[in-house]
């Protein structure tokens, strides 16, 4: 071990320590020997890898299984063909524009079908490589340096994909882009390969309750939430990102991204060629979904605190937030569906509980209407953050309200990692490109493309506010690099790549974060001993935007949302199985608390859902609902392990 | 009578001529004095910018010769990095090149206005700004101010020159004091009111508000 890796472990079990001493001190009890909990599989870490805005069927849309395996997609559906061109039931696919009517609707009315949705654009993806603008890069010795975490045979990728074309132009590199029909489109082809960077679809709250179109009048036994998906582009010409609060430009009004929701990868052709190898070897989910409605930070929220997150005055006291962030979709009088205040710079809190907030009424009285009805699970006067606002922490642990408005106070709901800490588990957030941030609070440096409203600690006071558990618990990736070698590695590992690798669209290529995901397991592999004991969840944190066509169920007011892809890599989970239980990223907090026998995080938390019931003949749909997964039926446990 | 006429007109003619030629020559000489005479910025300035996430701020410390600009910018934890730039008129450009694990430069282009200046900044060949990874905001304009600072190192400059009677009557009239109270620190003489006028019409020769603004250290 060399001497760093040394000095951060040695402060990864004081903190532990520290942790286990401070509970106590507060509980008043006698120290009793400090006992980790045991895990009752073979699995002694968990890996979570988690990429960035991908459906199931924009990624595994063609996917084939194995014989004897069945999946849920756009080919079995027969939505598509294995070519990717319209199958019999592409209809199921298809879209509409609507019209508001004066206040926001999660399932507005006066649906007219598309004959060929708006043209996808190319928004902001690259239009050339460039050193000094990256990625695509030019030089790849520049390219190594600054993205290092690729498995070495995709450095080359750092290099392409550049567009070619200006940003928020029709994206002329898909074939007949002005005539696409009404439903999905193949998104790769002659003249768009699938190393290319291409536009990134409108992915936030209310935008996506709105694109899946949930509402009990179209509820049937096979989708009983009703949600029909068929307002993508509608959302994506009319709103898009948000208004800032600010008044709509003068006509026309161009998003940027036309109906880039609609794309979908053919992995049945070549396309994500790693992750249909992992499909093939190992287990993925067809039933899996992001936990939020929405975006980035909402769902890493919820996958640390399996809840979400409220707007306090730092020591867990509610307030309410300045008028300008509070989220209001109502639509400015005059337009089609352009919100009142939404953004990146306004708007991202909501008070669920109060149905005079705008928003409010729509999701809350759609929830009430299903059967059986399902709680908001929204307290009094919370104002719950729905969108991306900075972490209440910058990387020192100094307040980022020194630097931006747009940020969460400091968080004091418990986590996943003060269960695992109580429990004396050592947990840690590998997040790449930590180091450059530390020192870069602001992202005024270019180069710096961590992720910061990814890291749930980041949120938390108990981490953020003690250097030792900053420490400890939120590391850059080059550390876990480090473990995997010396086999040193945490009981629980986040990794979140950069905005290089990530995948996300625009900023990042899907084939990116292969090379990301394929370092790891490639690592994982050559130490024998520490794979025998390791699960690797790979995941995203939500769809993007894009389209999918799978079942959503309503869980809360903050969703579930659309399916993600989710593969479970181990030992005990090979052969190229598809799950079909539903789950969404609390599950895997489940698996971690059922696999070292830890309690639900709080008594709201959505790990207190049960595990999902469902028909032989619909295992898509939980018939105790709300329920979701705890992942232990995608393994395959020796006998004298404790099973589900 | 005709000859009288004739006389005046043409005195009237070189008068008029000589008031343009004057008026000429004082404008010429207004506009290459300002030219030679660019304004003061050398001293220290606090800087911000709105970055990909937050507000960066720093100080500039900046040294001027002619309307050539050079200094360091030291900014969190940004490192201490070189600045280059220029004055002309009252457009100010300043590059910051920081020297960190991949270097980078950010141009701020603005206006002077006073004891601040700001404009619009980019980063050297970034067309397109800060990435947003698409999930943050992007910064709404990519505007930066700067506002200038007591500077010790300055004020101990401007406490040596308060030492000559000139530089203690100009300072005094930046802070506003009448000519006719101007007292000589620590010597406390007063100083004649015709000298601070003389001073005034010495130091305003071909200069602007501006400049005279920024004059004092």
């Amino acid at each position: 071990m060399s001497s760093p890796s040394f000095l951060v472990k040695a402060r990864q079990h004081a903190a532990v320590g520290v942790s286990l001493f401070a509970l106590l001190v507060n509980l008043g009890a006698p120290a009793p020997a400090v006992a980790q909990n045991a895990p009752i599989t073979p699995i002694q870490h968990v890996i979570v890898i988690i990429g960035e805005n991908r459906t199931f069927d924009h990624v595994y849309g063609t996917f084939v299984p194995k014989r004897g395996q069945t999946v849920s997609n756009l080919l079995s559906r027969r939505i598509v063909t294995i070519d990717g061109a319209p199958g019999l039931n592409y209809s199921l696919s298809a879209q509409n524009s609507a019209v508001d009517s004066g206040v926001f609707e999660n399932s507005p009315g006066s649906k007219y079908a598309y004959t060929n949705i708006p043209a996808p654009e190319t928004s902001s993806a690259p239009t050339a490589a460039s050193d000094s603008d990256p990625a695509p890069f030019v030089t790849l010795s520049l390219a190594e340096l600054a993205e290092p975490d690729l498995f070495p045979t995709y450095n080359k990728y750092l290099l392409t994909g550049a567009t070619g074309l200006a940003h928020d132009v029709p994206d002329t590199r898909i074939p007949n882009v002005e005539t696409l029909g009404s439903g999905v489109f193949q998104l790769t082809s002659s003249t768009l390969p699938y190393d290319s960077y291409a536009a990134s679809p409108v992915h936030r709250f209310y935008q996506m309750w709105q694109q899946t179109d949930c509402s009990t009048a179209y509820a049937t036994s096979t989708n009983p939430s009703g949600c029909l998906n068929d307002l993508f582009p509608w959302v994506e010409v009319t709103i898009s990102a948000g208004s800032n609060g600010n008044p709509p430009p003068p006509p026309p009004l161009n998003t940027g991204e036309g109906s880039t929701a609609m794309a979908f990868f053919n992995v049945a052709k070549g396309d994500a060629p790693y992750f249909r190898q992992l499909a093939e070897d190992y287990t993925i989910s067809d039933n899996f979904h992001q936990s939020v409605m929405g975006g980035t930070g909402a769902n890493h929220i919820m996958f640390g605190f399996a809840d979400a997150i409220t707007y306090t005055d730092g020591n867990g006291n509610l307030l309410t937030p300045p008028t300008n962030q509070i989220e209001n979709p109502n639509p400015q009088t005059g337009t089609n569906n352009y919100y009142d205040q939404d953004g990146y710079s306004g708007g991202s809190y909501t008070d669920c509980n109060d149905l005079t907030q705008p928003g409010v009424p729509a999701v809350v009285n759609y929830l009430q209407s299903l059967n059986p009805p399902i709680s908001p699970n929204c307290a009094p006067n919370a104002y719950y953050l729905l969108n991306n606002y900075n972490p209440g922490y910058v990387g020192n642990g100094t307040l980022d309200s020194q630097y931006t408005q747009f940020t969460i106070p400091p968080v004091a709901q418990k986590h996943i990692g003060d269960s695992l800490a109580a429990a004396g588990l050592s947990y840690t957030y590998f997040g790449e490109g930590w180091d450059l941030y530390v020192s870069d609070p602001t992202g005024a440096d270019p180069y710096d493309r961590y992720c910061s409203i990814c890291n749930p600690f980041q949120y938390a006071t108990d981490v953020m506010s003690v250097p030792s558990q900053r420490e400890a618990h939120i590391q850059d990736t080059s550390y876990l690099y480090e473990d995997l070698i010396d086999g040193n590695l945490p009981a629980v590992s986040i990794v979140k790549p950069s905005g290089f690798t990530d995948g996300h669209p625009s900023s990042s290529k899907l084939d990116l974060f292969e090379g990301f995901v394929k370092n790891i397991i490639v690592k994982l592999q050559a130490n024998p001993t520490l794979w025998a004991s390791t699960a690797v969840f790979i995941t995203f944190d939500e769809g993007g935007g894009y389209y999918d066509s799978g079942y959503i169920q309503p869980l809360d007011y903050f969703g579930d949302g659309t399916r993600i892809p989710l593969v479970v890599v181990s030992p005990f989970s090979t052969g190229g199985i598809v799950n079909h239980s539903y789950g969404d990223h609390v599950s895997i907090i489940k698996f971690i608390e059922r696999n070292w026998g830890l309690p639900p995080i709080t008594s709201r938390s959505r790990d207190n859902f049960p595990n999902p019931v469902a028909s032989a003949s619909n295992p898509y749909v939980p018939t105790n609902s709300p329920a979701i997964d705890d992942l232990f039926d995608a393994f395959t446990f020796p006998a004298t392990t404790a099973r589900k | 009578m005709t000859m009288t006429i004739r006389k005046t007109k043409r005195s009237i003619t070189r008068t008029r001529c000589f008031f343009f030629c004057l008026a000429a020559l004082m404008l010429a000489s207004t506009f290459a004095a300002a030219e030679d005479n660019p304004a003061k910025l050398a001293g220290k300035w606090q800087l911000s910018w709105e970055a990909r996430l937050g507000t960066e701020r720093g100080t500039m410390q900046l040294d001027q010769v002619g309307s050539k600009l050079t200094g360091t910018f030291e900014g969190g934890s940004l490192g201490s990095p070189k600045i280059s730039g220029n004055i002309e008129c009252n457009t100010v450009t300043l590059n910051i090149e920081f020297q960190r694990t991949h270097p980078f430069t950010i141009i701020f282009k603005g206006t002077l206005d006073g004891d601040k200046m700001g404009g619009k900044f980019e980063i050297q060949g970034v067309q397109s700004g800060y990435d947003s990874h698409g999930e943050n905001a992007t910064p709404s304009n990519y505007s930066w101010t700067a506002v200038r600072q007591p500077d010790q190192t300055q004020s101990a400059s401007a406490q040596q020159k308060q030492s000559d009677p000139k530089e203690k009557l100009h300072s005094a009239k930046e802070v506003g004091e009448t000519a006719a109270t101007v007292q000589r620190r620590p010597g406390k003489e007063s100083w004649p009111a015709f000298l601070v006028r003389k001073r005034w019409r010495f130091e305003n020769a071909g200069s602007n508000v501006e400049e005279r603004r920024f004059s004092t250290a």
